[in-house]
């Protein structure tokens, strides 16, 4: 008797012990037109003006991997992602690799109740930079930088893009057919963001409304699948 | 095998330690004939440790860039923690905000937070003063690490969460500790209800006039809905000042402010959200005489409400049963002496 449990315990302590990424993996690659994104460099062209990236960062929720039109597995927790740290690229869960998947969603931001519920920690700790103290709620999405364009201070543009309450939510959902790989490459083309956004009418928005819906939908759209020759 | 059953004996040993070292569950208490609270305790369980935490927190400067503000410069207990006599409160290097600090008591029952609602949720509240350059001009994340390199609360956030690392969450949920158990709920009005004192007959007519002209909004037992309305104070020009609209740019929220609780309303002047009025006889004298009228004006202020002069003493002498001298003066909630 006491043997079993034993072993049962050792296989309970294993199992826990395995390591992280033997589950399906999500892992987000900032770019600028195809190429990998470098923070502080004059990088893109916006009509043939310099755009500089400072930061780069935004949350993702609710990862879901879907097998024929079912869920196969939801990540409830919240992550955050940052161009400037490689760790936080990677997303990992404990559906199994062997398990079919044939597409994904997440949800990029926070959703409405978890912007209600309080203080909460790790990647969710209200001193990352990521929550507003002034108008609560989380940042979903903010990308900093400078432009010739913006007729700023220090010619910066802040574009802090959140808000969860009507008619202001602010959340988008994103989803994708995906090859069955164990680790899911998604693409963040920011030129995509850029190419759209139209520096220089607006160079600062930091608070919930049209403005950050519509820049948000637009944040949402850089997400993609690499193209596949044999595709 | 003998080995093992040591060894299971031994982690038994170890875990019955590590839970007697576990902070001291505090019960929450519902004052008799109160709704349930609205803050969920399950997210955040009191405990003895977590609420002296929170308290030594209220109570320190360290909060503060100049380390001379606490939470406690703006919210003193004495005055049901309001800055009483400022019509809007000052902050780090004398500078000088645009509001008036709410009163905190029976903060479990609250929805939302600030005059205009800004904050959703108790824990987010700190958040707001700490950050806010005429109230603290500090930021949270440097709070925590100011906090993490002194030699006493390292120890004490170990006492409450077990090990010594300080986060954002922790601290915020620390503070949170201590204001829940600011329950104001033993004022003369509660005894009366309770039937254990009785109105004089002033007071009786004070609180008849209440419940038909300002109940509605000011709902017992808590004396608030909770919600946000435009009880028609014309705009001051210098601060321009529109409420609620400048959270949810809805033009409907415009002039529209939080319902405060009249709890302890003796102690709080001066009154309103810019403290315009320094006593409550001028509060009813506006509400009798001063509403102007405008688009976003409370439906229950339309008609106005009529009320002689006599019938607006009456109801200051009831509003003064409201005071709870027990919570303004309750030693568990003072400056916390080492």
């Amino acid at each position: 008797m006491l043997r079993s449990a034993a072993i049962l315990f050792c296989l309970l302590v294993g199992l826990r012990a395995l390591p992280q990424d033997s589950g399906r993996a999500l892992r987000f690659v900032p770019l600028v037109n195809a190429a990998p994104l470098e923070l502080d460099q004059p990088l893109l062209q916006d009509d043939g003006t310099p755009v500089t990236i400072t930061q780069l960062r935004f949350y993702v929720s609710h990862v879901r991997f879907f097998s024929q039109d079912r869920t196969a597995f939801m990540d409830s927790s919240c992550h955050m992602v940052n161009a400037g740290d490689p760790t936080s690229l990677m997303i990992r869960s404990d559906l199994p690799r062997r398990a079919h998947v044939d597409s994904i969603s997440f949800l990029m931001g926070i959703d409405s109740l978890t912007n209600v519920s309080g203080a909460f920690g790790g990647d969710l700790d209200p001193t990352t930079g990521m929550y507003w103290a002034w108008n609560s709620g989380y940042i979903n999405w903010k990308l900093e930088g400078t432009c010739a364009k913006c007729n700023t201070t220090k010619n910066e543009f802040q574009f802090h893009l959140g808000g969860y309450l009507p008619p202001y939510f602010n959340a988008q959902e994103v989803g994708f057919k995906v090859k069955d790989e164990g680790v899911i490459t998604i693409e963040v083309d920011i030129s995509k963001f850029f190419a759209q956004a139209k520096l220089g009418e607006h160079c600062t928005v930091m608070s919930p409304g049209k403005d950050a819906v519509e820049l948000t939908k637009l944040a949402a759209s850089v997400f993609s699948i690499p193209h596949r020759s044999e595709e | 095998m003998r080995n093992k059953v040591i060894a299971a004996i031994a982690a038994l040993v170890l875990f019955v330690a590590a839970t007697d070292q576990r902070a001291v569950p505090v019960k929450f208490d519902v004052p008799a004939g109160w709704p349930e609270p609205s803050y969920d305790f399950a997210n955040n369980p009191l405990t003895k440790e977590g609420i002296a935490l929170g308290r030594k927190l209220f109570y320190d400067p360290i909060l503060s860039a100049d380390s001379i503000i606490s939470c406690s410069s703006c919210h003193l207990s004495y005055t049901a923690f309001t800055h009483v006599d400022h019509a809007v409160s000052h902050g780090v290097g004398d500078s000088i905000g645009t509001r008036n600090s709410l009163a905190l008591m029976n903060l479990a029952w609250s929805k939302s937070f600030m005059w205009d609602g800004a904050v959703n949720h108790l824990d987010m509240q700190a958040l707001a003063p700490i950050d806010h350059p005429d109230e603290m001009g500090e930021t949270t994340a440097h709070v925590v690490a100011k906090l993490q390199r002194t030699t006493t609360y390292p120890l004490l956030f170990e006492k409450v969460y077990g090990d010594p690392t300080i986060t954002g969450e922790r601290l915020l949920k620390a503070l949170s500790q201590f204001e829940l158990t600011l329950i104001s709920a033993n004022s003369k009005y509660d005894r009366v209800m309770q039937k254990t004192e009785a109105f004089t007959e002033q007071e009786a007519n004070g609180n008849a006039l209440f419940k038909s002209n300002c109940s509605a909004c000011h709902q017992e037992p808590l004396f608030t809905t909770g919600e946000f309305a435009n009880n028609g104070l014309p705009i001051d020009t210098v601060l321009n000042d529109f409420g609620r609209m400048l959270i949810t740019n809805d033009p409907s929220d415009s002039l529209k402010f939080k319902i405060p609780t009249l709890r302890n309303i003796e102690f709080s002047f001066p009154y309103m959200h810019d403290g315009r009025f320094k006593s409550l006889r001028n509060v009813l004298d506006h509400y009798a005489e001063g509403v102007e009228h405008g688009p976003t004006l409370a439906p229950e202020l339309q008609k106005g409400i009529s009320l002689t002069k006599n019938e607006r003493t009456d109801i200051v002498a009831f509003l003064l049963t409201l005071s709870d001298r027990e919570f303004c003066f309750n030693p568990n909630f003072a400056y916390p002496k080492e």
